[in-house]
């Protein structure tokens, strides 16, 4: 990230100032607790605010917002062609059984077929049992029975960014692995806050858990706004924003989400006034990260929204808009 | 009471406690484990300045039922220990480069990064 461009009028930057300081404020009976926003306009911080208690240098966790960045992650092995998309019989336990036909891009399309509950409410669902209550995340994933044909039904879960995580460890190796995350995204990105939590036997939670201050987090936005660089393989961004196949309404593409939920606003006024090349990262407690090429914007939004219609993001986004 | 109604009644708890066991012991499980990570993650990640008993994460709206399991922090080894009433200890350590994670049972924790 640049200084401020010298041609982005002030009264602008102003305007967006004002809009992130005014997100930090509650507004109506559910607690927003917003506590980092940080919004970039071609490629230079235009504004910035933070909670009381947090700062530019605060680490914040971006709960699912850490599945795009696995999706990126994969993109770099694709790049080297450690992997491809095509790719099947991604792991030795499913050799043998109807898993072996899962490709690739099925997971990075949510669209495995495998049967994982993703219900955080539910302490019984799979989320809570892979996350909360298993030694090895992406093990418990991919020993989930199919449910349906690989490829045929769109079904967001944690579990399969997990697997891709098991399959990023054996596709770099041992040795290199845990410092893998480092060398191929974050150093190239400076985002130097980023620490990715691994489960207990030391596989990245790719699913859930990666901390990063709030310019960090931009800093990543800014990689696929500027089309991925030399960091990600030549199409990549346009593949992880080209809608999935199998999913309703065009919501997701290849671990980005493309619209907003309901509860983030989505489907309404302030959803409609959102660039169609918009997509976004989003997280558990009112996470988001949404870029918007077109228009040279990065936002990021961090909080704790436990919840989650405490956050209206599409009606954010529309201010964000029309000021800058 | 007759003997009937005692088998009966031994049956139904019996049957009320082969239910109840697992999804009980999961709750406990999964409740104390979600209050330890997050609180360690919080604690020692993002370095915030937070009240085990009271920190919004684990204690607000949602959460309002985590207030029954108790969290101890030790601040020099930085990690979290939660359990309800000492009934299934969950605990999340701190490890340079790689945040927090729970270390169910014994197995041990990633080597830290070269």
């Amino acid at each position: 990230m640049t200084p401020r461009a010298a041609d982005f009028p002030e009264r602008r930057a102003a305007a967006l100032q004002t809009l992130a300081e005014a997100s930090l404020a509650e507004r109506g009976p559910r607690r927003r607790r917003t506590r980092a926003v940080v919004i970039l306009k071609d490629g230079a911080v235009a504004a910035e605010a933070y909670a009381p208690g947090f700062s530019a240098g605060t680490p914040l966790n971006g709960w699912s917002m850490t599945k795009s960045v696995m999706g990126a992650l994969i993109g770099t092995l694709v790049k080297d062609g450690k992997l491809s998309l095509a790719d099947r019989g991604l792991l030795p336990e499913w050799t043998g059984d109807d898993r072996s036909a899962i490709s690739l891009e099925d997971l990075l399309r949510m669209s495995s077929g495998l049967n994982f509950s993703e219900i955080y409410a539910d302490t019984g669902s799979d989320v809570n049992a892979m996350l909360f209550d298993a030694h090895d995340a992406g093990g418990y994933a991919a020993a989930r029975p199919l449910e349906s044909i690989p490829g045929t039904v769109w079904k967001y879960a944690s579990g399969t960014t997990n697997i891709l995580s098991l399959i990023a460890r054996r596709a770099v190796g041992e040795e290199n692995y845990p410092s893998w995350p480092r060398r191929a995204l974050f150093d190239p990105l400076g985002m130097d806050s980023a620490v990715f939590e691994t489960d207990a036997t030391g596989t990245f939670i790719g699913s859930s858990f990666l901390f990063a201050t709030a310019r960090d987090w931009a800093r990543f936005g800014l990689l696929y706004a500027e089309g991925g660089r030399d960091v990600l393989p030549a199409g990549w961004v346009k593949f992880s924003a080209t809608p999935a196949p199998r999913a309703p309404n065009e919501k997701y593409g290849a671990h980005w989400w493309l619209k907003l939920s309901k509860e983030l606003g989505g489907e309404t006024s302030a959803a409609a006034a959102i660039p169609a090349d918009a997509f976004h990262a989003l997280g558990h407690e009112g996470q988001c990260l949404t870029v918007i090429p077109s228009r040279g914007l990065v936002v990021v939004r961090m909080g704790l929204s436990i919840d989650i219609k405490a956050w209206n993001h599409a009606e954010f986004l529309k201010d964000v808009l029309e000021a800058a | 009471m007759t003997q009937k109604h005692i088998f009966f009644a031994l049956f139904t708890a019996l049957a009320f406690r082969a239910w109840a066991w697992p999804r009980l012991r999961r709750l406990v499980a999964v409740g104390c484990s979600y209050k330890a990570k997050a609180l360690a993650s919080a604690l020692f990640v993002s370095g915030l300045d937070l009240e085990p008993d009271s920190a919004p994460e684990v204690s607000d709206e949602a959460y309002l039922l985590m207030r029954l399991f108790g969290a101890t922090v030790d601040r020099e080894a930085r990690s979290v220990t939660c359990s309800f009433f000492g009934f299934q200890p969950r605990t999340a350590a701190w490890r340079p480069g790689f945040g927090a994670a729970l270390t169910p049972g014994a197995l041990p924790l990633a080597a830290p990064p070269r």
